[in-house]
């Protein structure tokens, strides 16, 4: 017990740290290693983020333009329906054929 | 080290492995012992269910292209109260969805059970795209406007019974209902995790397929022909004093059906007004409904007697005005007698006793086998949702069927069809003889641009093509000679009234009737085969006063509106080919 206690209060030397310029050359390729790795792999996550975020909106223009699309379809739809059609075509004047000539043509 | 420092030193390095073990004892009880529990609770938080949006419903058109059924935008109106932190949300939402602001403020302080402000609170479930826009536009936290599809008919009630009509979901009747699986968008729903607002962290991969819209559908269907089909179906109603009517016009050579109307209809967009009626008008008459068709039956009794060679065109019998089958006496609807009579004389003054006779003199083996070859007693196999099969009573039937059926059925009593099967029918004999399946889909255009077309199938060749032609001649003199008012001009057309009895319990229904006609041209090659039927006309009980007049109004539209050109015109150039 005693051993511990002094190792706790006086085991921590300076000299057991002190390290010789090799091992700090590794280790400091080891951590900048170790940082480009995680920078790059920051880098990849954000990108990949906002390529997401991108597909998403993309996502919801092509959601959007298919409402529109379809709205406008039934629009059209609505604005040359016969009942409208025959409403113009006699406020034009125009009235259904009565008799109809037809031709005989050669070739 | 003196003993006191080393003694609170062993008492500090106690207390930290005391503290040690309480935080292990701890992630123990977390990770080991309630690890599901907080798992399923971390999951509930970090994921969700995302449905993408939804993509449309299958586009119904016209066989030009022209939008029958499409998909209209709308809008759901939606807030999340602890998320609205904007005072003037309520006065704001309140003047863009034109609702009391009062209205609008409750909802937005609704509270549950647990007098908490609610998470979700509907404010309006279907307003207007330029509302929705509005909503959108003011961009207030804790308010959603959600885009829905609403099924739109840009055409009105323009061919309601053969579309039918869809919910947000689901299609019901004719089209909509018979292809649904088809036309229903496909949509996909995978689970997601999510940021603390919700929304789905876009890093992760979303689901492998994208929602696919419906299946767009071509119909068979004109738009001008069924626009001049209702017209003149509305004209002959009223002016027939009629309680309903249906019109079929099908192409002779495909059986394809270009238009098809029944009245009383409905608009498609507003079915929710009718459902509460003791019987809403969404089922379609002419396949659903079925009717003692008379004496357009002859047609298909003619048809049998001369192709099973019980009879010659040129044969003759002798009318007494009366004749006995299965011990019951049949007379002409006339009451006259008529003496030496011709084939052509069955068909040209409707001759009950002649197609009796006729019938008697195939048996019943021989007039059932043709019957049901024309397809009586069986659904036609049209790709509308709701048909019914008819009915045709069999000699092996002994619960229902009697001797003297064969006599009664010969000319269309005691035995039921729809119209769509009465029409096939014919339409087998204008098309050489050969019977097809009705359709109204022509083509089928997937998501991805492919295409489907649905060929004419052929069920089977009822009778020769001769016996065809030797009978459609007979139907042009029955026209000629007989129901003159469905005479066109300039063109030959063939065909025959049918003045039905309306059975009722204990008999027939003494005064009303049920008033049609059938008929084909031009003749030779038809083009058309069409068919008008009018419930209980009261201007006229006759069919030759009320459905043939309406068939020659139609036929004579139709061949101007489809450039279908006189017989004189089309023999001189044939001439000159």
């Amino acid at each position: 017990m005693s051993d511990f206690v002094e190792w706790v209060t006086h085991g921590v030397k300076r000299g057991r740290f002190e390290i010789d310029s090799r091992s700090a050359v590794a280790l400091s390729i080891v951590a900048g290693t170790l940082t480009v790795v995680m920078a790059l792999y920051l880098i990849l996550i954000s990108r990949t983020a906002a390529r997401g975020r991108r597909i998403e909106e993309l996502q919801a223009e092509i959601f959007h333009l298919q409402r529109e699309n379809q709205q406008l379809m039934v629009e059209i739809a609505e604005e040359s329906a016969v009942s409208r059609v025959r409403e113009r075509a006699q406020a034009l004047g125009f009235a259904p054929a009565q008799e109809m000539e037809f031709v005989v043509g050669s070739e | 080290m003196a003993e006191g420092p080393k003694r609170r030193l062993v008492l500090l390095i106690a207390l930290l492995v005391g503290c040690v073990i309480v935080v292990v004892v701890q992630l123990f009880k977390v990770q080991v012992v309630d690890h599901q529990f907080y798992k399923n609770w971390a999951r509930e938080q970090q994921v969700r269910a995302v449905t993408m949006d939804k993509p449309p419903r299958g586009v119904i058109r016209d066989r030009d292209g022209r939008v029958l059924a499409g998909n209209g935008v709308r809008y759901a109106i939606e807030a999340a109260p602890a998320y609205v932190i904007d005072e003037e949300a309520a006065a704001k939402l309140a003047t863009a969805l034109h609702m009391p602001a009062a209205h609008v403020e409750d909802l937005l302080n609704s509270r549950d059970e647990n007098e908490e402000l609610r998470k979700w609170v509907p404010i309006a479930p279907s307003v207007s795209r330029e509302t929705g826009r509005k909503v959108l536009d003011q961009n207030i936290n804790g308010i959603t406007a959600r885009p829905l599809w609403k099924r739109a008919y840009p055409e009105g009630t323009l061919a309601s019974h053969t579309l039918g009509f869809s919910t947000m979901i689901t299609g019901y009747y004719g089209v909509e209902g018979f292809y649904d699986d088809m036309l229903r968008p496909k949509e996909v729903e995978w689970v997601a995790p999510v940021d603390v607002a919700s929304v789905p962290i876009p890093w992760h991969p979303i689901a492998g397929e994208l929602p696919r819209r419906g299946v767009d559908l071509e119909l068979t269907l004109d738009r001008t022909v069924q626009a001049l089909v209702e017209e003149e179906l509305r004209r002959a109603v009223w002016e027939y004093e009629a309680e309903g009517g249906t019109i079929i016009v099908m192409e002779a050579d495909t059986f394809g059906i270009l238009g098809m109307a029944s009245l009383p209809a409905y608009d498609p967009e507003q079915y929710t007004e009718f459902v509460d009626q003791d019987s809403p008008p969404f089922e379609d008459p002419a396949i659903s409904k079925q009717y003692e068709p008379g004496s357009v039956f002859k047609i298909l009794t003619m048809a049998a007697a001369l192709d099973s060679g019980v009879v010659t065109p040129g044969a003759t019998y002798v009318d007494e005005g009366w004749i006995e089958v299965g011990g019951q006496t049949i007379r002409n609807a006339t009451g006259k007698v008529y003496g030496e009579s011709t084939m052509a004389d069955i068909l040209i003054k409707s001759l009950n006793v002649g197609a009796a006779w006729l019938s008697e003199r195939m048996r019943p083996d021989i007039f059932y086998r043709y019957m049901q070859d024309f397809g009586i007693g069986e659904r036609t196999g049209v790709d509308l949702a709701g048909e019914v099969s008819g009915q045709l009573w069999l000699p092996d039937d002994i619960e229902h069927w009697h001797p003297s059926n064969l006599g009664t059925n010969s000319f269309g009593q005691g035995v039921a069809v729809t119209p769509l099967q009465m029409a096939t029918a014919v339409a087998t004999v204008a098309n050489d003889g050969v019977r097809l399946r009705p359709r109204v889909v022509g083509r089928r255009i997937a998501p991805d641009g492919t295409v489907s077309v649905h060929q004419r199938l052929v069920v089977k060749r009822v009778i020769s093509s001769e016996t065809a032609q030797q009978v459609s001649e007979m139907l042009v003199k029955a026209i000629e000679e007989g129901a003159t008012l469905a005479k066109v001009d300039g063109y030959r057309v063939a065909g025959k009234t049918g003045t039905a009895q309306i059975p009722i319990p204990g008999g027939y229904d003494p005064e009303d009737t049920i008033a049609t006609f059938v008929g084909f041209g031009p003749v030779p090659d038809p083009r058309l085969v069409i068919l008008v039927k009018l419930d209980r006309p009261q201007s006229s009980p006759w069919a030759s006063r009320t459905a043939a007049p309406t068939f020659q109004r139609l036929t004579s539209r139709l061949f101007t509106a489809l450039a279908i050109p006189p017989n004189d015109v089309r023999s001189m150039a044939e001439v000159r080919q």
